[in-house]
């Protein structure tokens, strides 16, 4: 479905007086809300109406024969057809971009300690696999998916395992406590679009607004100040100092989704005790 | 295995290289006769050729747009280009994701509006992969485009960048690409003075970032005379032919 | 009757392809200005592709072919164990021509494919011995990945194939391997100081082959019989000018035909009889082709390097 030239223009125009449509700055970030279900590893998260359901699973597998000791990480995104109204051929095209881009955040940027996954080595070895369903899309899917991503990881708990020899005994929850995966540090991904002719970046933009860009940029920090991934493709050009002035606003929301996701988790910790 | 030195003490990298130095580049358009547009580029070990037909009648009718042309992208690596055969050489989503980000690119800097209705492809073969394959290859697709005459903003060019121990290094081999060293590609159309892709992997802190990114647009303006020299060549000696 | 307006060359070929050629070659001459019997200039380089273990580029005319091979270590085929396996391949790149459409191998690649697989395991005059493939009989082997990539193409693809995977089997140097109870070790270069030594492979045929275009004479005023115009080294615009055309391959080492082939059929061994249907070709063709065949056979040897 094509944005119609009003509806365009109103966006243009109330974004040049310095607004947005559903009543944000340019630069703001809609309302974040992080679910944090019963089971461990098993998070909802809303952006505004974007909606995204993640779950992560563990399982012990053979490790790559290249990497006897490390263990694995796959991520799977679905965008299911009732999230979105257009069936545009896009959707593909949009499944391929999250996919590589969380794969690049997480697994290049070594957020989760894979050597810590290890049970035996060239044997055993844990495999972390991570489902994103796509509920609801109103744009943004990838840092909807980013956050949700993190604060599964964060909240997962993988079943304790003790090995003597080759042996390897895998414990329930009831018998143990179950692990904590060792996380490295925490990147969360922050989207820009860029309106009428690139002049007027947008943080977070909605759907409305992706439709309408000219040009988008994706941007992974951590709290420690670091650049986990970068992303921008086609689009018109754009300045050196845009960009720097992009990725400091990154650096600024990214705490600030940091501290919600903590927030949550702590939240959640409480209501389980 | 044992950890690799990638910068000697005297500064000098793996191959022989100051840290801000390019690879050698070789190029060469005009190279296929039956595309309309095509180049052959040698960026140090890495080999790509690349051809342009178009802008023709697209061939699937539901990718029509009624006011521009729209770009495809085929990506093609050879099974022997790399260390290890690869077992499937296309549709994997590294490929994929190449070629769309290759298509997305030059959409936008292609002049498409001038071709309502058509299609213009771009094929891509690796011949012999060592780091740095997205770069060449959007710098092969430049040469081809021009070469095939298509009206484009600016020249795409195109390099990647890195850090070893926090010294900038730019135009990244394989050896330093597979050392987890941060791997940032940048194309920058040099004349309009704007960055027409960035795409980063792995950790890098904000203080160093900016100077790997300086770095690699200094890198693509470096190129951006490099490329400008071989398509000037390359119609040079059509003139001497007509001439002849 | 009104003239008929008149024509530059250029709209002629595109309009009237086949007549444009028969004019041509009514007077014995080709588009391109080669003799019938003349084959574009062929150039090989060996060794173009670092990466990969053999290598080699090959150019005639308009078509490029590069080949690489991979060799890795495998298991020997269940029913003989003392052998190694070879897995020739000829992808036809979507970069090679405008037909060329992007996805799966096309019918015409795999037949290629094919026949180049046929000639170079030939049981009568097999290019290497499987034999030298085995490393541990019944435990380890090399597989030769050959793969041959077009990419421009201009007719005679099988032509510049074959000798591009021929040449890149003479270029191949295997690293040493050590099987030691179950496992294979490849010595790496990288491990040691020096670079460990690299063995050749014995090439025991020299399969090279031409590719002819048999256009039948239809100006019969003229010329003495109606013997037909046999092009070789046939281009793109030659080939799809008629359903005739055959493939003739020969070991250049012992001069013994190896193969000659028409797209209606195989004909195999020296006693060349053709079965195929759709127009006959007459003996005199035949024999004209592997005369000619063979002079071929003895350039390509020399461009290969003396053996």
């Amino acid at each position: 479905m094509q944005v119609s030239t009003n509806e365009r223009e109103f966006v243009l125009e109330a974004l040049r007086s310095g607004i947005r449509v559903d009543g944000r700055k340019p630069l703001g970030l809609r309302t974040v809300d992080i679910d944090i279900g019963a089971d461990y590893g098993h998070v909802n998260v809303r952006l505004g109406k974007t909606q995204a359901m993640v779950q992560v699973m563990a399982e012990i597998v053979a490790p790559y024969p290249d990497r006897p000791t490390e263990g694995q990480v796959i991520i799977h995104s679905e965008l299911s057809p009732m999230a979105t109204r257009n069936e545009s051929i896009k959707s593909a095209e949009t499944e391929l971009t999250i996919n590589r881009m969380l794969e690049r955040i997480i697994r290049k940027s070594r957020a989760i300690e894979t050597e810590g996954l290890c049970i035996v080595a060239g044997h055993k070895v844990w495999r972390i696999v991570i489902n994103i369903h796509f509920l609801d899309n109103d744009g943004n899917l990838l840092d909807a998916a980013c956050i949700g991503v993190m604060a599964a990881l964060l909240h997962f708990r993988r079943p304790d395992v003790t090995v003597i020899g080759q042996e390897v005994t895998v414990h329930t929850i009831e018998e143990r406590n179950p692990v904590a995966l060792s996380i490295n540090h925490v990147p969360i991904c922050v989207s820009f679009a860029f309106l009428d002719d690139g002049q007027h970046p947008v943080l977070d933009p909605t759907l409305l607004e992706e439709q309408l860009c000219e040009g988008d940029m994706m941007i992974a920090v951590n709290a420690h100040r670091e650049i986990c991934a970068i992303q921008k493709a086609g689009g018109l050009g754009m300045e050196t100092s845009q960009l720097m002035l992009c990725t400091t606003v990154a650096l600024e929301k990214g705490q600030e989704i940091t501290e919600m996701i903590q927030k949550a988790l702590a939240e959640a910790k409480t209501k389980m005790l | 295995m044992s950890r690799l030195e990638l910068i000697s003490p005297e500064g000098l990298r793996i191959d022989g290289r100051r840290p801000n130095e390019l690879r050698k580049l070789t190029a060469k358009v005009n190279v296929l006769s039956q595309a309309d547009g095509s180049a052959y580029l040698e960026q140090g070990n890495t080999k790509v050729l690349a051809a342009v037909y178009g802008p023709g009648e697209p061939r699937q009718r539901s990718k029509v747009v009624h006011d521009r042309s729209f770009i495809s992208v085929e990506f093609n690596i050879a099974p022997f280009s790399a260390g290890e055969r690869r077992k499937r050489t296309k549709g994997d989503k590294r490929s994929l994701e190449l070629a769309y980000t290759i298509k997305e690119t030059f959409e936008a800097v292609v002049i498409t509006t001038q071709f309502p209705r058509s299609q213009i492809n771009i094929y891509l073969q690796v011949l012999q992969a060592d780091g740095g394959t997205l770069p060449a290859c959007i710098n092969a697709s430049t040469l081809a485009l021009v070469n095939a005459g298509i009206p484009m903003l600016d020249y795409v060019c195109a390099c990647s960048a890195g850090s070893i121990e926090k010294t900038p290094i730019l135009d990244i081999n394989y050896v330093e690409e597979s050392s987890d060293s941060p791997d940032v590609t940048v194309a920058y159309l040099p004349k309009v003075g704007k960055v027409a892709l960035l795409q980063m992997e792995a950790r890098l802190h904000i203080d160093v970032f900016e100077k790997v990114v300086a770095l690699g647009t200094d890198g693509c303006i470096e190129m951006r005379s490099k490329l400008d020299t071989v398509i000037r060549q390359g119609m040079q000696q059509l003139v001497n032919q007509l001439e002849q | 009757m009104t003239a008929l307006p008149e024509l530059s060359f250029s709209v002629f070929q595109r309009l009237q392809p086949a007549e444009y050629q028969k004019r041509f070659l009514a007077q014995h001459v080709r588009p391109d200005g080669r003799g019938l019997d003349e084959a574009r200039p062929t150039a090989l380089t060996m060794g173009a592709i670092s990466t990969a273990d053999g290598s080699a580029l090959v150019r005639m005319g308009g078509t490029t072919v590069v080949v690489g091979i991979k060799a890795e270590v495998g298991v020997p085929p269940m029913d003989r164990d003392n052998v190694g396996w070879i897995v020739p391949n000829l992808e036809l790149a979507p970069i090679c021509h405008p037909s060329a459409r992007p996805g799966p191998p096309s019918t015409f690649a795999q037949v290629c494919s094919h026949r180049l697989y046929e000639i170079l395991i030939n049981e009568n005059a097999p290019v290497i011995d499987l034999k030298d493939l085995c490393v541990e009989q019944g435990k380890a082997c090399w597989v030769l990945h050959i793969d041959a990539v077009c990419l421009a193409l201009d007719g005679s693809v099988l032509d510049a194939a074959l000798l591009g995977m021929v040449a890149a089997l003479k270029n191949l140097r295997l690293p040493e391997v050590i099987y030691d109870d179950e496992t294979v070790t490849v010595a790496n270069p990288e491990d040691g100081q020096e670079e460990p030594p690299k063995t050749a492979l014995n090439l025991h045929h020299l399969p090279l082959s031409s590719s002819f275009a048999i256009i039948p004479a239809e100006d019969t005023r003229t010329s003495s019989a109606s013997s037909p115009h046999m092009l070789l080294d046939p281009t793109t615009d030659e080939e799809e000018l008629t359903e005739q055309r055959l493939w003739v391959v020969l070991d250049a080492k012992s001069e013994e035909l190896l193969c000659i082939q028409r797209l209606a059929g195989w004909v195999e061994g020296a006693d060349a009889r053709c079965t195929g249907t759709g127009g006959t070709v007459s003996m005199d063709v035949i024999k004209k082709a592997i005369s000619q065949a063979k002079e071929r056979a003895t350039y390509l040897q020399a461009l290969l390097g003396d053996f």
